[in-house]
This record gives C-alpha cells, structure tokens and sequence, in this order.
C-alpha cells in the first residue's frame, strides 16, 4: 500500500500492524516509550504522536495503515508535545543516571539527549515509590516510567501476572499484589519484565563483586559458560559476529583470575545423553509421558506453580548448569584434590539460573552465577580491548563439546540433541518439523519400526500454556516436549544484553547455528570426553550413580499449603469414608460455605447413608470464581450446593462399593 | 397480588391493551386521596422514609387506609415517588387529588397534613414550597414559575408517578414503544433514532443514531449493550434522578436498542456510592422480567435479553466508556486507545453498545411520540431537552430539564432565581470538573452541543456551577485540577504527570509564589495535557485552566502582581493587631496555635507573619476588636 509521509510517496506493507511498525521498516523510529511489538497495544506513553491528513495528531501506535494516507512524523506542533512529555516523565524521575543499572542504556535517557533537553521547564516532584532487592530481580519504582512493558510481558507473554499497576493518578504504580515481595510471588525470575523495562527500574541482581572476592580469597575459582552467551557479548563491544568469542572469554576470565574456565556445552551433551535415554525408558515402559525437558528454570517453576499434575513428567536430568556443577564438586573436585576451594562460576544469558543455583534440591553446587550482562560489566572494567585478546581453549576435561550441545541456546536445541542421541541408538527413518502455532513446533520421528515419536519444542511461557493446556485436554499429542520460557530460547534470556528485541534474537540465532556449524563433532554421542565419564564414574546411563549425580526431583508449589481442620473425623476404616473438605476461605465464605458445612453436619448425624462422611474445613481450593467450592474425596464441586453436593456424595459410595442399592428414597 | 405467571405477556397487542387498561387506572388514581413521599436519595437522606413511614401509621389509625376507596389491592394510600430534582427542598410529599406540594416536611407535619389536607383539601402556608422568582408561597408544583420556565420531556409526572411500579410506568405509555419495535425492522428503529438527532447525554454528544448503526454493523454473534450510570462529576446527579424516579424509562432504552443492534446480553454500570438507583434499577429488572419484557422470548419473540447491574467502585475514570468496559470485565478501570471503538471490539472484544442513562432515558418516548414531536424541542443540531443539575448560591438549586438553546440567563434568572446571596454571579462553570468557566458575556449564548463547543466549552454530563463575584477564579480552577488530579487513573504521561505539574503551578498562584514564567508554563503544559493524553478524561482536564486564563486572565496576572481581586485566597491576607485597639492582653498569644503572636505587658501585641498559619483563632478571642484581616 502507498501511504506519504513527510511529503514523500512511500510503499508500507499491507498487513502491517499499525503505522509505527509500518514506518519503522522504512527506516523511521517513531520515538516512543510503551510499545512492545509483541504484546497488546498500550498506547500510554504518547510519544509517538503523529499528524494524520494534516489535521488530528493521534498516536501511531494506535493507527492503523489506510491506503493514500498522509503522515507527517516531526511538526514543530509534535516536537513540541514530545520535548513535553519527556520534561514530564523526567520531572518525576530519579535522574541519577550515573548510578543507575541503565546508564547508556536507558531509552529515556537517549531520548532526553536527543531532543537536547538540558533543562527542565517542570519542578521536580517526589513521588512515593517501593524498592523491592527479595529477589534476584530489583526493582526501584523512582526510576519507573509506568511505560507496563514489564507488566506486558509478564502478563501477556508469559502469563505470569506477578506484577501489575496499584494505585491511581500520579501515585500509580508497578507492584505484585499487595506490595508483596517478588520472592513471594508467582515470578518465575524469567527476567523478561527486565529484559523490556526501557529505563533502570527493573535490573537483575549483580553478583560481580562475589566472584571478586572469591579470588581476592584465594578460591580456586572455577568459570562455565552458557551456549547462548558467546552469541550476544559481540553486540555490547560494537563487532559483527564472531566465532572466537568464546575462546576470547576464557581467555579474559583466565587473566582475571579464574583458574579453569569450562564449557556448559559440554554438560549440554551430558544432559542430552542422560535425557534420551530417560525418554526411551519412558517410551517403553509407556509412563510419564509426554516427558518434559527441565533445562529451563522459569519453565520448572512455572510448571510446579501451574502444572503440577505433571511435575512428575519432568525430566529428573538436572540442567547442564546443575549437572556440570555436581560433576565439578563431585568428581572433580576430588581429582585435582581442591574440594573445600572450588567457587563454581557460571555464566548465564538467564535470570533464572540465579534462582535454580539458590533452590535446595541442588546443595550449592554452583556458587555465584553472572548474567551475561555482568560479565560485559567485568570485561569492561578490565579496559581489555577483547578484539585482540588471544582466543584461548576451554580447559579439558569439560571443554569439549557436540553441535547438539551447542544448540542448547536457542529453540529446539534440547529437543534436536535428544534426537541425536535416539538416532544414534535406535535407528530413525525419517525426521519432519512443521510449526504448528506460534512459538511452538512439532518434529515427528519416525523409527525404524514404524513407531512415530512426537516432540514439540515450545518457547515463551504464554505459548507453553496454550501447548500444556492442549496437551491435558488432548487436543495435542506428544512424548517430548521441550520447553524454554522466553522467546527464542536462551538466546532471549533476561540476562542478555539491551536491546532484547525481537531481531536482535533473531540475529543471535544466526551467529549461535554459525558457530555451532564449526564444530566436527555432531552428535553428543560422539563427545568423547562426556563418554569418559560415563565410563569413569557412571558406568551406563541411567544407573544409581548417574541418578545420584545427574538427576533431581521437583517439587509442587502450591501457592496455599492445603491446611485442614477436621470437623467430624470419623473413626470408619478407610475403605466406606467419603472425605469432604468445605473450603472457608473468603470468597467461599461469602457465597455460603459456611452454611454448607453446618448443613453437611446435620447431614451426617440425621441420615444413615451419610455416616461415613468425614468432614473437614479447608482454606482455598484456588477455584475463588466458582465459590463455595466443596472438595469431595479428589473431585472439586464448584458453585456447590448441599443437593450438588449429596448427588457427589452418593456416586462416589456408588463407584467404591460398586452397588447401586442405595436408593433415592435414603435421601 | 397476581401471580408471576398471570403477569407474562406473550404477545405484543395484549400487552398495548393492557396499558391501555392501566392508563385509565391511573387516571383514576390521579383523581383520588392520596398521598406522593419523595424516596430519592436527596429527599431520603433529609428523612422522607421516616416521613412515608409516618404516613403510613397516621392513615391506618385514623382508619383512611379502608376509607379510601381503592382502585386495585396494590393502591395504597401512601405512594413512593422519585427524585423531583428539587433536593434541597426536601423532603417533598404531594397530597392529590388538589396537588398541593409541601416542602422540608418532618414527622411532626404527617398528623396535619393528613387532617388538613388530605381529608379536608385545605394547604398548610407554612410548608408550602416559595417560588425563588417570584417569591410567592405556592400550592402546588405546576404553578410555581420556576416549573413552568422549564421544558419536562424525560421528567414527566413529577411527584405524582411511582417509582417502584412497572404498571405505573405502563400507565404513563411505557413499553408501548417496546412493543412496537419488536415487529419493526432493526434498521428502521436506527433510521428513527438518527433522524431524531438525539445525540449522547454523557458529553461529547456523539450522535446517538451513528453510534447504534456502528453496533449494528459490527459483525458478531456477540453483541453487547452497556448503561453508562457512573456519574463521577462533583455535584452532579441527573443520572442518579432518572434512575430512581423512572427506571423503566431507561431499561425501556436499554431493550430497544439492545434489540436494533442484535445484543443478547447487556450491563447497567451504576455507582455503588448510588445505593437508591441501584435497587430502582434492579427491581425495575425484575418486574420487566415477570412481565415478558425482559429475558428469554421477549413478548413471545426470539429475540432475548438479560440485563445485569454492575456497581461502580467508585474511580471516577470509569465514566470513560472503555475505563468502564474495563472495570466490568473485572479489570482495572483504565482507558484502553480507541480505535478500535467499543462498536467494533468493547466488552470482551465484542461489539459494544454503551450509551449514557439520560440518552438511553430518550429512546422510548422518542419512537413513541414520534421524531417530529421530540424535534419540537430544542435546536436543529442539538434536538430535545437536557437534565442539568444547577449548585451554586442561587435561589433554586437542584435538577432542571430545558431544552436544547435555552440561555445560561434564562436558567439563572427564570428557573433558579437569582443568586441567594444578594452577589453578582462572574461566572458558570458547566460540564464538570472537565468543562469550562464562562464569564457573564456569554450568558445569552444558547445552551448546545455545539455553541458550548465553540466558546471551549461542554454539555458534559450537565453540571451547572454558579460562581459570585466573591469567588477567586485562579482557585476554582486549582479546584477542579485538584480533583482532575486525584482522579487521573495513572495511565498517560500527559495527564498522570502534567495535571500533577498544573495543580502545583495553580496552587503556586493561590499562595501568592508564582510568576510570569509559571504562567507561561501552565500554559505550555494545558496544550500538552489537552492535545497528547489517551482518553477524554484526560483531553478536557486543562479545560478549567483554559478557560479562565481565556476569561479570567486579569486574575492569575493579578495573584503574581500579589492581589487576590476576590479576597478569597488567604495567602494574600494578614491578619495584623491594631497597636490602638490592642489592651496587651495577651489572650490572642495564648491562644494562637502557633505561636505566632508575641508582646509584652503594656505594648501592643504583633503577629509574626511568618508564623502566622492564617486560622483567624484571635480574631474570635480579641475582647477589643483589634485583630483585623488585612490584603
């Protein structure tokens, strides 16, 4: 479609989404502040104001493409509105921009030094504001612009919800519910809400001066770094891709102080391996399928928090951070006879890692774990030019790594190396990927006995949710289903470096399958120095000794512990009891619970069939919208009724004695 | 009583004669002894339920409940009526078949009114209500030349109809229209209401007609209507009126229009801080459910609606119409950009009719008496009446109908009387918190969507403010900011931080701090707000400020040059002690809060200014007078 702007005739796509992404394909960033282009329209900020046939100013977020239309980009009239709103926003702001997380970063920051704002026409005004350090993610809302990218994200992308705007007017702000702490919320600390935050309110946790001080102590400290990492630490010095980045961080790490510095590849290989032949066990005993990867920490949170009927579908293979830590401190620790010194250093593109390092099924096996954007921040303190740093290899025995291992930072990489590994024990026919939705493909292997295995790979929480919920529902078939919880897998973690935006993902994906297509060794089969270890310490996949290493359990994460009272407990054998539990939680109280329970009780001391009820108070059964909820033996009765709940009652009797007798005159 | 399956009509014609049947009823009901008790919210909270309470007792001992002959087992005595608009009237009682009208009745009145009046048809002088214009004791309603200035189209029947009963309304030709419509063509009612020129009651004054053509047009299995009932402007309470003296007027409105656009589900949006209006509401629900004309097979046809009441929590945003879709849908009540248009994607996505009460309250009556009668009223642009709801210091305050291009004058004049305190009126602030001050040239302008518009003003909801000359412009506007501000829902840039900046360059002004520079930036920062922010709300904020930096200029220059020319901000006074008058008492020091006065025995006293928190406590202490207000 032809559209003018700024007096010239321009060619935009037909389909484009609105003006603002229309225009930014012709070369024309519209300034702006709230616009995500992966999440709803939120059209708050008011920067990106246009001027539309000459005549209304409207926000190009919001305007879609009309054939022969005319946009003019930059009148005075709109300069003028967008030098205001950024003297607003900076009004209110901390403008302590040389200690702030996004210094050189921050896009209101930009946009101040590029409308040449040296002063503020505004009075400053205080703004009551919360800080929030619980967690590995920070938030200090006096840097907050209200822009709801984070909430966006969270909400939209991730399905998470756990953070949103309290309050209103100018005292507005972005909290968890209750001002709750973050660590107390359902955050699965994927970081993405940082990863979009355009200025410094939200940041991660840095953990840089820990691993100082570990050399500064003496610890033979111990470096390992993520696939995903070596694809984007090239953006933040300004090169084009480069496939010894890997070789240069070992390198620098070495000169810093570190004394080993290991590939998580290599455990990428050892997780892969270990994986399918969990899968294939799984696979023939027909039992926890579909299985679910569990590489990914926010996937594992989320799935305990929302999913966990099938927490016990989860890969029991710890991630290649938690697999290569305990082989670190377990073995190797032994073999170079330092075990009470090791600092196990790993370096991540996630946010999430912080977290699955700190949970205590994995005893602290990785000490400290940096961000990528830490380990900019430690590369840039150094003054080193990293372009002529001398690329250096990892060290052996963990250095070594397959293709597959590799591809473990992006999308698709778990699931492609399994199939590896299956292919190079089982013999497969024919392998086919489609893209089934959005963010989610699905990859039919057909084995040499005709069998067809269906693996999906999925990323992005919110995509997740819509697979996890098919596959419950049947709708979707499959036995394995790889999971990574933000856009494009690793190499979109919270951890990477700004922007995070959907091309710069893309253009890290490309660089990741470039180095990866350098390596000679294919499939993590071939990892010699991965199958060493199995012969060393494991003897065979699968056996006690990997399984005490190499495997770990999940755990739910109901966010209410069920907490009951008993009411009238019975003494019936277990056999005849029906258990009742009337939830007394708040809104079930309001919608008459509590009328219910004494109803049931009068229930169960006036009618013979009702004697073997036992009766308990529970609080929240999480079902709040359809209260009173009533839960009878493991059935949840919503919207309950002292009828709807007799009828539950008497069919349970019915499927546990398998008679019919009793009859509707018992009533 | 009859019972609820007696009372279901299947059929379009039986229900006409049915009304037919009540409207003969109620004329002779008209005609009888009886008794009208005001139940609205202004008239309840002045005690008329005690008042109707007491009624009700005196009648049954003095054994006229059996005297009076009743038409039907549902005609009682005492009646219930609604709002009258007159609230600070109240409470209001209306004794038929003379009509006589009383005022400000309390408990004590019940006995002789019921001897006097009722049984004997005489007036009782001193409850009888004034006529503010020509000062004279009147009898009853219709005669007061107040009343008569006015032009009723949706207040029909005031005092004398019930608000609780369905019949009533039938009685009064309600859901005749309903009736009608059923058989007709949907785009034909469209092609009424667009011909009507009835345009929104909630302020923009979109037309009505384009925006039901809109809905109609989406395409959806899905539709919705939606009742905007969430009267946020201060002191304005057409709305609430409405839906607690007729309420099946606007659920009449509701199911017409639900029924041209194709909506099967619909939601009344009403403020929970309207108790009154939400039970009217939701009784009026109930009895047009017994009766068929509401819920599934609507007067025998396939064409159902279920209507919901959904209560307001009270953030004045959701009077915007998507903050309001918002707040239903169970999230927070912030605007979302439009387009898309609550027409094309509104509740849950789905096309969305959302219309005001008082445009909803228009419907029937206009598709009953037909476009050309209801043209008959008003301008050409702006056809028909409004409700506006008139404070102020004037001799009649409360709600008003007029039509369309009647004068703010004539108003102020020939319906409220003049003000009250014997001062020049400056000023009107109309549209609410969000509308425009207008200076007295502007006063013969004629009331419309459109002339207001050009003067930078608005109909709004229907807020009338009058503004005496002892009132400070500089802080009515501060005022309104300060509202605006609380109210901003947080979303916007220009409106959650620039009204913010406006209300602190205001009060700068109203302290006697500010300069020519701020001046300039109250200005810069109006433009910001009222051209960038998201929604309406936003948009019209600055319209205080604008509005009297447009009229009232002289006195922001004024408050920089240190004059307040009203004498109302205090920040301008000081309060000094006459060093003649003074006997060195001391009480004032002893009294001040802050310490602010000090002297010694036998020398006059003096106040330190900067101390001095301006509460005016020695002034009332001073046995000699010598403490005086100066500036």
């Amino acid at each position: 479609m032809k559209i003018n702007v700024n007096g010239k005739q321009v060619e935009i796509k037909d389909d484009a989404k609105n003006i603002m992404e229309a225009l930014r394909e012709i070369g024309i960033e519209i300034p702006n502040l709230c616009y995500l282009s992966e999440t709803s329209v939120y059209g708050a900020c008011r920067m990106c104001l246009v001027e539309v046939d000459g005549k209304e100013i409207v926000t190009s977020c919001t305007l879609a493409p009309r054939e022969g239309m005319s946009i003019r980009t930059h009148t005075p009239k709109i300069y003028e509105m967008r030098k205001g709103i950024l003297q607003l926003l900076l009004a209110s702001h901390d403008g302590d921009c040389t200690t702030c997380e996004m210094n050189g970063k921050c896009k209101l920051q930009r946009y101040a030094r590029d409308f040449g704002l040296t002063t503020n026409r505004f009075a400053t005004v205080s703004k009551k504001t919360i800080t929030d350090n619980s967690s590995i993610i920070v938030r200090d809302n006096a840097k907050c612009i209200l822009c709801g990218d984070c909430v966006r994200a969270c909400e939209e992308l991730q399905t998470v919800s756990a953070i949103d705007f309290a309050y209103r007017g100018f005292d507005t702000q972005v909290v968890p519910s209750f001002e709750e702490k973050i660590e107390n919320t359902e955050c699965v600390f994927c970081g993405q809400c940082v990863a979009y935050c355009p200025t410094g309110a939200l940041a991660i946790r840095n953990d840089v001066d820990k691993v100082y001080k570990a050399i500064e102590d003496g610890k033979y400290v111990i470096g390992m770094i993520a696939p995903a990492v070596r694809a984007s630490l090239q953006e933040e010095f300004g090169l084009e891709d480069d496939i010894a980045m890997a070789g240069r961080m070992v390198s620098v790490l070495k000169m810093i102080g570190f004394k080993k510095v290991f590939d998580v590849a290599f455990s990428a290989d050892l997780v892969a391996y270990e994986e399918a032949h969990e899968f294939l066990e799984r696979l023939e005993k027909n039992e926890r399928l579909p299985q679910f990867t569990s590489c990914c920490p926010g996937w594992v949170k989320f799935a305990e928090q929302y999913y966990p009927e099938y927490v016990p579908h989860l890969s029991s293979v710890k991630s290649p951070q938690m697999a290569l830590g305990a082989v670190i401190k377990k073995y190797y620790a032994k073999e170079i006879g330092v075990a009470e010194d090791i600092i196990l250093v790993s370096v991540m593109p996630c946010t999430a890692k912080k977290f699955e390092a700190e949970r205590e099924e994995f005893n602290g096996d990785v000490d400290i774990v940096l961000t990528t954007r830490e380990l900019v921040k430690v590369f840039k303190s150094t003054g080193m030019d990293i372009k002529m740093v001398e690329p250096e290899p990892f060290d052996r025995p963990f250095g070594l790594s397959s293709q597959s291992g590799l591809s473990f930072g992006k999308t698709g990489g778990v699931l492609g190396s399994v199939i590896e590994v299956i292919a190079d024990k089982a013999a497969v026919k024919n392998v086919n990927t489609k893209q089934i939705s959005e963010g989610t493909n699905l990859t039919e292997i057909e084995l040499e006995n005709g069998r067809i295995v269906r693996g999906i790979a999925v990323f992005g929480l919110g995509n997740v949710r819509k697979v996890v919920d098919k596959l419950k529902n049947g709708e979707l078939q499959a036995d394995v289903v790889e999971v990574m919880a933000c856009n494009y897998g690793c190499i979109g973690g919270g951890g990477q470096p700004y922007p995070n935006d959907v091309r710069t993902r893309a253009r890290r994906a490309s660089i990741l399958r470039e180095t990866q297509s350098v390596d000679v060794l294919i499939s993590p089969t071939e990892n010699f120095h991965m199958r060493q270890l199995y012969e060393k310490y494991f003897g065979a996949p699968l056996s006690h000794e990997a399984h005490e290493t190499l495997h770990t359990e999940y755990k739910h994460r109901r966010r209410i512990q069920q907490e009951e009272i008993d009411i009238l407990p019975l003494p019936t054998d277990d056999e005849e009891k029906i258990e009742i539990s009337v939830c007394l939680g708040t809104s079930c109280y309001t919608k008459g619970s509590y009328e219910i329970l004494e109803k049931l009780i009068a229930l169960s001391n006036n009618e013979e069939w009702a004697k073997n009820l036992e009766i308990k108070g529970t609080f929240c059964l999480e079902n709040c919208g359809k209260a009173p909820n009533v839960l009878i033996n493991d059935r949840i009765v919503g919207e309950a009724t002292i009828e709807k709940i007799k009828e539950v009652a008497l069919s349970e009797i019915r499927e546990k004695q398998g008679d019919t007798e009793i009859s509707k005159s018992n009533l | 009583m009859t019972t609820t399956t007696e009372k279901r009509f299947d059929n379009a014609q039986e229900i006409i004669k049915y009304i037919d049947a009540l409207k003969a009823k109620k004329e002779k009901k008209l005609q009888k002894k009886s008794i009208y008790v005001c139940v609205g919210t202004g008239c309840t909270a002045s005690g008329s339920r005690k008042v109707y309470a007491k009624f009700v007792d005196v009648i049954k001992q003095k054994g006229l409940d059996v005297a009076i002959e009743k038409i039907d087992d549902d005609d009682e005595p005492v009646k219930r009526t609604g709002c009258c608009g007159l609230c600070s009237l109240g409470p209001l009682v209306k004794v038929m078949p003379s009509g006589i009208t009383y005022s400000h009745v309390t408990v004590d009145d019940v006995e002789e009114i019921v001897e006097k009046t009722l049984v004997n048809g005489e007036s009782i002088e001193r409850l009888l209500l004034t006529d503010p214009i020509s000062h004279q004791k009147v009898e009853r309603l219709e005669d007061a030349t107040f009343f008569k200035n006015q032009t009723f189209y949706i207040m029909n029947e005031i005092g004398k109809s019930e608000c609780e009963s369905i019949e009533d309304y039938m009685a009064r030709g309600g859901y005749l229209s309903l009736a009608k419509v059923l058989s007709m063509d949907r785009k034909e009612i469209i092609e009424i209401i667009k011909a009507s020129g009835l345009r929104g009651r909630g302020g923009g004054g979109f037309p009505t007609g384009l925006k039901w053509e809109a809905a109609y047009n989406s395409k959806g299995d899905i539709k919705y209507i939606v009742c905007n009932a969430d009267e946020g402007d201060p002191g304005a309470f057409m709305n609430r009126t409405l839906l607690e003296r007729d309420p099946h007027s606007v659920l009449e409105g509701m199911i017409i229009a639900a029924y041209a656009i194709g909506a099967q589900e619909g939601y009344a949006y009403i403020r929970a801080e309207y108790p009154i209006a939400v039970e009217m509401f939701n009784k009026a629900i109930e009895s047009a459910k017994e009766y068929g004309l509401l819920g599934d097979n609507i007067l025998g046809t396939d064409f159902s609606l279920d209507i919901h009441v959904k209560e307001g929590a009270g953030a004045f945003v959701c009077g915007e119409e998507t903050a309001l879709l918002s707040s239903i849908e169970g999230k927070r009540g912030t605007p979302r950009p439009r387009p898309p248009f609550p027409a094309q994607a509104g509740l849950w996505g789905k096309p969305t009719l959302i219309n005001n009460v008082e445009t909803y309250g228009n419907v029937a009556k206009i598709l009953r008496d037909g476009v050309e009668s209801y043209r008959t009223r008003g301008v050409q642009k702006s056809p028909g009446t409004k409700m506006f709801s008139v404070t102020g210091p004037l001799n009649l305050t409360g709600i008003i109908e007029v039509q369309f291009g009647t004068t703010l004058r004539y108003i102020l004049e020939n319906i409220c009387g003049g003000t009250s305190n014997g001062r020049r009126i400056k000023a009107i602030q109309i549209g609410g918190p969000s509308g425009a001050c207008l200076p007295e040239e502007l006063f013969d302008l004629p009331l419309d969507y459109d002339t207001l518009k050009s003067v930078g003003a608005m109909v709004g909801s229907g807020g009338i403010v009058a503004i005496t000359d002892d009132r400070c412009m500089v802080e009515v506007a501060r005022f309104f900011l300060d509202f605006t501000k609380r109210e901003s829902c947080g979303k916007c840039v220009p409106c959650r931080e620039g009204t913010m900046q406006a209300y602190n360059i205001l009060e700068k002004f109203t302290q006697g701090k500010a300069t020519y520079e701020d001046l300039e930036t109250l200005e810069y920062v109006s433009e910001i707000v009222r051209t960038a922010s998201l929604c309406g709300l936003g948009k019209t904020a600055p319209n205080p400020i604008v509005s009297t930096l447009k009229y009232f200029k002289e006195e922001y220059i004024e408050h920089i040059e240190g004059k307040c020319p009203s004498g109302m901000c205090t920040a301008f006074k000081k309060y000094i002690i006459s060093p003649e008058k003074c006997k060195s008492c001391s009480l004032c020091a002893r009294s001040c809060p802050n310490g602010a006065i000090s002297g010694e025995r036998g020398k006059p006293y003096v106040i330190d200014q900067d101390k001095c928190v301006k509460c005016g406590l020695c002034v009332t202490k001073c046995k000699f007078g010598a403490i005086e207000l100066v500036g």
